[in-house]
């Protein structure tokens, strides 16, 4: 056992650190014995301290506090904010890496107007910011009359709400956020169940976690300060984690054990956990008679046809497991369980998100420490005025998905193919790539190039993604290392906190940020939206943002921001079981465990397991994918960062050796992975060619490939290839891009969205990556 | 007092194999592509559905019997008090013996500068009073550093509190990187059927 | 995973710190220790009909060994650095000491010859035995090279300088037998009938000298392959690499079959009075031991440490 914990000696680096802020200018011998975890940095040779400046990481949508050293104004290294109650002095590779992707040698420095067909013939001009925003506002004017012909995409629109701000202002309502290509399901179960999108496990303070189709040890959206905690769970708490997956994944790596689960029946082991809860009367009673809306009689009830052994025959997790950890789990307290984006993995994602929910709710575990808690974070309220939401649309508000507010991309990009309908006059992305991360990307790029769907597209974007490839004109955005932002997230320490992204460098070139684009715009397209940007500055901006938050002002606002980098209230402690006076943001104030909301569309209020079509009559031939992130590259953002491309640059094909070798098929073979999709008539033929990895970490009807690879955008370093020195800005210019070596020797690998049909969770929303059936061949 | 002794112990029950150390370790030293002073090796053992996957940070030791500071011909190789094994840039020649003589292949010669470089236990940061930069980042804080003669430190607490094993003890140079609870097979070099997957060949011959 | 259960899924593959200039180097360096040893005996043995064996040798050795640290320097990474080598010595390294032999050694050598080419028997007699130690060294260095990088289980053995200092041999003599012959058959303008019979014996007899050499050569090779294979794992790996792995071909086929054995029967068996068989045997024994200090360098780095 340790003499000190991990958290006594943060402590005492926060208090070292203290002390040598007064200390810094005495000499080293004289300094404090134990050395401080970060907080500053010197330069190499000279010794000398460098000038940083704290703000937060977004190579994640985590968002940890990071601190930016700068030399002669050139940014040269990134650290962990210490004073962030996330990730502390913490990063992870990515966020190491942001630096690779300012100073990315493609990066797209001025405005670039597209010469020649849009598509593989493309070329680029560039032009002044005057002339692109002439253009622009030319026409946006022309569809003055019909605002909601102007359609905005991003990856996450509450985040610094400037599109959706930019796009009511203009009067049109079709600002469409990403969630449903990845947590929409988990939001709407979330939201239902208890009134709150989303959950944070307290698993620092837990006992007993169960992990489902998550992977927090590798992928989770707060990585770093949710994996310490859950490493703090298990060394300091001896919490036990027990993980269910389809494949050997760090997570399962470190777990205390371990189970094959095939692909997209984890609801029914968590059903059928929950029926042994309460049939063996392990449920807590007074907390499911007071705080749900069902009685125990009810859930005995619908739960009573989730047996064990139905579950050890559809799920391969063996009754007599199912009978012992469920009475773990119920006995264990605290204990929580971990779910994460992959419950919007599969078509019956939201009732399987409901379903592991559940779990918790019979066990008392609901937003106790150690429990299954609520996600705090501060409401950052629109800046004043905000622009008036026009009514909704049938493209941001799919008819069919009531329930998926504003996040459905998913559904709502091939509605575009229908003119009639959903006309568009202009279009703009930013900060999302649809064309690589959508399913079935290679129909939204067909949307994207024919130019009688998309007549106009603007691309902001500091890079040559796949998607801006596809624009006519591309705005060169800065990067988050050069913009201003308030970031908030779900706490995994339960303490809300406020915290500021901003420039650790001057905007390169000519690059500018989306407050500054989005302002020019407004003043150019003008007839009224322009008042909603008369902000002086994008401090005022954010000054009126954080004005809502109690506590924030009085300790300084936005010059605490900045100086810090991150506000949490001090005196505060989580304040676990807030429901307990008000109740819970739902109808009835009460978790809703039969949802009204849910039977209204024909469902079943109740959590239930509903098996997936695409994989009732499985062939002998056919094998399920799994897509999975990897703790090195996140989804398609992280490409052009040498130092995590170097580590991972490819996609092997996972399979187990059995199966590879009832398929013939040896390691490092050449293979051609067919998506076979029987249930999706429009879906076309679709392939991918990568090569055979063979593992034992794999479930035998699952083959598995990593996301983040296979670009055909972003330039060289995401090609593998060296980039031509006389090609890069002087102010890009690194002589590691000459020692580029991987796509060669290894190649860069496919981007699995290829085989990946559109198919989404009638509920929830959510696109199902993981009900993709492929066949595989060696070739 | 005695003589600092500087030692890093890493925790392979808190490890989770996430290559933050590795990109730390570029960033602050600047390492090039190509070449690594930290990286992270990760093997799988056993068979379905009893497999499992183990990893191993591996830097410099900065050896107390540092054999490639006995066999470097111009002592650009050298050991600081405090234990931590330098290479005086200006004085090394680049033969390149002292990389043929590490028993743990942790150094490397910078392409860029053509010089040879290794881990030094972030020497520039510990003077300073900062813990090394791969220390500093570690998600799980797998990796505690510091002065194993200071008793009070926490690496010296917790090397006197765990068993500890350090790479190839058999070679004899006196490891100061220790491992807790570190996969026996993943410590190994000699395999059956070694499979170097992700591997970036770097046997390249510079003419 | 074939066939063992261990997939390593991540690691990186390290440099290939010395190169073949470093294989070169120690061939060079070989040769002119092989020649100079020659060129001694023949001094030393002060018989008439040596007297030009010894005066070639005596010129090959110096300038085989200006040569060689040609190899030396242009591996170095910061090749106008290479005097850090005799300002910044430290004498635990055995390319320290190496540096020194490298100087004091072509200086001995030059004044050796001059000795012999002005036919100044004793003077040279004397010089003579005072560098053969240092010719040893010298190439006996090279083996320590090797065998005290304790890191790769093929070089850290204590057979390693002998090989080095006997493969030397080998291919010194074979280079002086080749230059010989080549004297013998065309350039020697004075030779009567006689002396060239007398030459012919030399030379036939300086190649059954080297055939002996290579039998003691393959008795080192035979028991150091002995003694990898049932030692520590590494070692055993080192063994296996060269016998039946990816330097099988070079090991066994050329350095072994065609660099020994086919050359020991050329000059032993049926053929051992033809010149040209002779001469075909010295070439074969110089590539043989090429391919030596190849698959010794090369083959040496290439087992992962890690
Ligand atoms: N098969 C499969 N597909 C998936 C998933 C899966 O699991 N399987 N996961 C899905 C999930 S969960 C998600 S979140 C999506 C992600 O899909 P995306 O949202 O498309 O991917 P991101 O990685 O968020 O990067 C979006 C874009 O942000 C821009 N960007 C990057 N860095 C910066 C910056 O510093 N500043 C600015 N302004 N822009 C920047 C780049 O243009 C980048 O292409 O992919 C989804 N796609
Ligand atoms: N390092 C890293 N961190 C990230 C990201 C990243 O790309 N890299 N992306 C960020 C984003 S945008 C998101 S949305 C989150 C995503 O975070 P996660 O939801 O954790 O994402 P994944 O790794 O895609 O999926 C988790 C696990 O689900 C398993 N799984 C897939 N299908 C099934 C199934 O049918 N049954 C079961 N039981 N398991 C299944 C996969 O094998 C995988 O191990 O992470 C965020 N954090
Ligand atoms: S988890 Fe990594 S990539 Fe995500 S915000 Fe934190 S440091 Fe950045
Ligand atoms: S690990 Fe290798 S390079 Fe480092 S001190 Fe030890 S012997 Fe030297
Ligand atoms: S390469 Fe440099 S540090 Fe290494 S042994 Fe040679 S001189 Fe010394
Ligand atoms: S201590 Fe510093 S130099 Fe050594 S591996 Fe860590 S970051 Fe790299
Ligand atoms: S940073 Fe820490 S947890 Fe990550 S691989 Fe390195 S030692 Fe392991
Ligand atoms: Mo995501």
């Amino acid at each position: 056992m340790r003499s000190i914990t991990r958290r006594d000696f943060l402590k005492l680096g926060a208090a070292s650190t203290a002390l040598l802020a007064v200390e810094s200018q005495l000499s080293p011998i004289a300094r404090a014995v134990e050395l401080v975890d970060g907080g500053r940095s010197v330069n190499r040779t000279s010794g000398l301290p460098r000038s940083f400046l704290p703000s937060t990481c977004t190579q994640c949508p985590a968002g940890c506090g990071i601190i930016g050293y700068v030399e002669e104004s050139r940014l040269v290294k990134i650290g962990g904010n210490t004073k962030h109650i996330s990730n502390g002095s913490s990063l992870c590779a990515r966020g190491q890496a942001g630096i690779n992707a300012l100073y990315d040698p493609d990066r797209i420095l001025v405005p670039l107007k597209r010469t020649g067909t849009r598509g593989e013939n493309a070329s680029w001009k560039p032009i002044s910011w005057d002339a692109a925003y002439a253009e622009i506002a030319d026409h946006m004017s022309s569809i003055r009359a019909n605002p909601s012909q102007f359609v905005y995409l991003t990856d996450d629109l509450e985040n610094d709400g400037l599109g959706r701000r930019f796009a009511h202002a203009f009067g049109s309502a079709n600002a469409l956020g990403a969630a449903g290509v990845y947590d929409a399901n988990k939001r709407v179960a979330t939201r239902l169940t208890w009134g709150a999108a989303g959950d944070m496990p307290d698993v620092a303070n837990s006992k007993y976690i169960l992990v489902f189709g998550a992977n927090p040890l590798e992928s989770h959206p707060q990585f770093v300060g949710f994996a310490q905690r859950l490493i703090n769970g298990m060394q300091n708490n001896q919490a036990k984690l027990v993980v269910f997956d389809t494949r050997l994944n760090n997570t399962s790596a470190r777990a205390n054990e371990f189970y094959y689960v095939n692909p997209g029946t984890f609801a029914l082991v968590a059903l059928s956990m929950a029926n042994v809860i309460m049939q063996e009367g392990l449920y807590n009673r007074n907390f499911v008679e007071q705080w749900t809306n069902v009685s125990p009689q009810q859930l005995a009830q619908s739960l009573a046809q989730y047996t064990p052994e139905r579950a050890q025959a559809e799920t391969g997790v063996p009754a007599a497991v199912i009978r012992r950890i469920a009475s773990e789990f119920a006995s264990t307290f605290p204990a929580t369980t971990v779910s994460d984006s992959m419950i919007s993995n599969h078509v019956n994602g939201t009732q399987t998100e409901r379903a592991v929910m559940l779990l918790n709710i019979l066990t008392g575990n609901i937003d106790n420490r150690g429990g299954l808690c609520l996600p705090r974070q501060y409401n950052v309220a629109d800046a004043q005025p905000a622009p008036p939401a026009p009514a909704p649309s049938g493209l941001a508000q799919p008819a069919n998905l009531p329930l998926a507010s504003l996040q459905a991309v998913a559904e709502s990009l091939p509605l575009l193919k229908d003119r009639q309908k959903y006309p568009v006059g202009v279009l703009m992305t930013r900060g999302f790539n649809p064309v690589y991360s959508n399913p079935d990307n290679a129909a939204v790029a067909d949307t994207l190039k024919d130019e009688t769907i998309i007549p106009y597209h603007v691309a902001v974007s500091p890079f040559m993604t796949e998607t801006a490839a596809l624009a006519d004109i591309i705005l060169p955005e800065t990067t988050y290392l050069e913009d201003w932002n308030i970031e908030v997230r779900p706490s995994p320490e339960q303490v809300p906190f406020v915290a500021l992204r901003q420039p650790v460098v001057p905007p390169l070139e000519s690059s500018k940020s989306f407050f500054d684009i989005s302002t020019d715009l407004a003043k150019r397209v003008g007839g009224g939206m322009e008042q909603y940007f008369a902000f002086k500055s994008v401090e005022d901006y954010l000054k009126a943002r954080i004005a809502s938050v109690s506590g924030l002002a009085a300790a300084g606002g936005l010059d605490y921001l900045k100086q810090h980098g991150v506000w949490y209230d001090p005196k505060s402690k989580p304040n676990y079981g807030s429901f307990a006076a008000g109740g819970f943001a739902t109808p009835s104030g009460k978790l809703e465990v039969a949802s009204a909301r849910i039977s209204g569309l024909g469902f079943p209020a109740m959590p239930a397991y509903e098996p997936i079509t695409a994989f009732t009559n499985l062939e002998e031939k056919d094998l399920v994918l799994t897509i999975f992130d990897t703790a090195i590259q996140t989804d398609a953002k992280t490409a052009n960062c040498m130092w995590l491309d170097e580590i991972q640059h490819n996609n092997p094909l996972w399979i187990n050796p059995d199966t590879a070798s009832k398929l013939g098929i040896k390691d490092g073979d050449k293979v051609k992975i067919l998506r076979s999709n029987k249930t999706n008539a429009e879906a076309k033929e679709r392939s991918v060619e990568t090569t055979a990895l063979l593992s034992d970490g794999l479930h035998p009807k699952v083959v598995a490939l990593a996301n983040g690879c296979g670009h055909t955008g972003y330039g060289s370093i995401a090609q593998g290839e060296q980039t031509p020195k006389d090609k890069i800005e002087k102010v890009l210019q690194n002589p590691n891009t000459e020692l580029v070596w991987w796509g060669e020797k290894d190649g860069i690998g496919v981007n699995a969205k290829q085989i990946v049909p559109k198919a989404v969770d009638p509920i929830g929303g959510g696109q199902a990556w993981g009900d993709v059936v492929v066949n595989v061949a060696k070739i | 007092m005695a003589n600092k002794r500087y030692a890093m112990v890493i925790d392979m029950r808190r490890c989770i194999g996430c290559h933050a150390c590795t990109v730390a370790c570029k960033a602050e030293m600047a390492v090039p592509l190509e070449v690594n002073a930290t990286w992270l090796k990760i093997i799988e053992k056993g068979t379905y559905p009893d497999t499992r996957r183990y990893y191993l940070p591996r830097m410099c030791n900065n050896c107390t019997d540092a054999i490639c500071a006995r066999n470097c011909p111009t002592k650009a190789t050298y050991k600081r008090d405090d234990g931590i094994v330098m290479v005086d840039q200006h004085r090394c020649i680049g033969c390149k013996y002292c990389i043929a003589s590490c028993p743990y292949d942790t150094r490397y010669v910078n392409p860029l500068k053509n010089i040879v470089q290794k881990c030094y236990f972030c020497s520039h940061r510990v003077d300073a009073g900062l813990q090394p930069a791969c220390v500093e980042t570690c998600p799980t804080k797998a990796m505690i550093f510091g002065d194993k003669n200071d008793t009070k430190s926490e690496v010296a607490q917790v090397l006197a509190t765990n068993a500890t094993v350090v790479l190839k003890k058999e070679m004899q140079t006196n490891p100061q990187v220790f491992y807790i609870s570190a996969d026996e097979t993943v410590m190994s070099n000699v395999e059956k059927d070694i499979n170097y997957r992700t591997e970036g060949t770097l046997i390249k011959i510079r003419i | 995973m074939e066939n063992g259960d261990v997939n390593v899924i991540y690691s990186v593959q390290h440099q290939l710190p010395l190169v073949m200039y470093i294989g070169q180097y120690f061939f060079f360096t070989g040769l002119s220790a092989g020649s100079f040893v020659i060129s001694v005996i023949a001094t030393l043995l002060g018989r008439k009909e040596f007297k030009p064996i010894g005066k070639i040798t005596a010129i090959l050795a110096p300038a085989l060994l200006i040569i060689a640290p040609i190899n030396l320097i242009a591996d170095l990474e910061q090749p106008l650095r290479f005097w850090h080598l005799f300002l910044y010595y430290n004498w635990t390294s055995p390319i320290t000491y190496g540096s020194f032999l490298l100087t004091a050694y072509p200086i001995m050598g030059i004044i050796y010859a001059i000795m012999v080419y002005t036919d100044r028997q004793k003077a040279a007699k004397v010089l003579g035995i005072l560098g053969i130690p240092l010719a040893i060294s010298v190439h006996g260095y090279t083996g320590f090279i090797l065998a005290l990088a304790k890191a790769r289980a093929l070089w850290n053995t204590a057979a390693m300088p002998t090989i080095f200092l006997v493969s030397a041999m080998v291919s010194g003599i074979g280079l002086v037998v080749i230059i010989a012959a080549v004297r013998w058959k065309w350039f020697d303008k004075k030779a009567t009938p006689e002396t060239r019979d007398q030459d012919k014996k030399l030379i036939l007899q300086l190649a059954t000298f080297m055939a002996y050499i290579i039998m003691l050569d393959l008795f080192l090779i035979l028991s150091d392959i002995l003694v990898l294979l049932t030692a520590h794992s590494d070692a055993y790996e080192a063994g296996m690499l060269i016998l039946t792995g990816n330097f099988a071909p070079l090991f066994v086929g050329v350095e072994i079959i065609l660099g020994s054995i086919i050359p020991m029967i050329l000059v032993l068996g049926p053929t051992r009075k033809n010149m040209t068989a002779i001469v075909v045997a010295s070439i074969l024994v110089n590539i043989g031991v090429y391919a030596m200090r190849f698959v010794m360098v090369i083959g040496g780095q290439t087992i992962p440490l890690s």
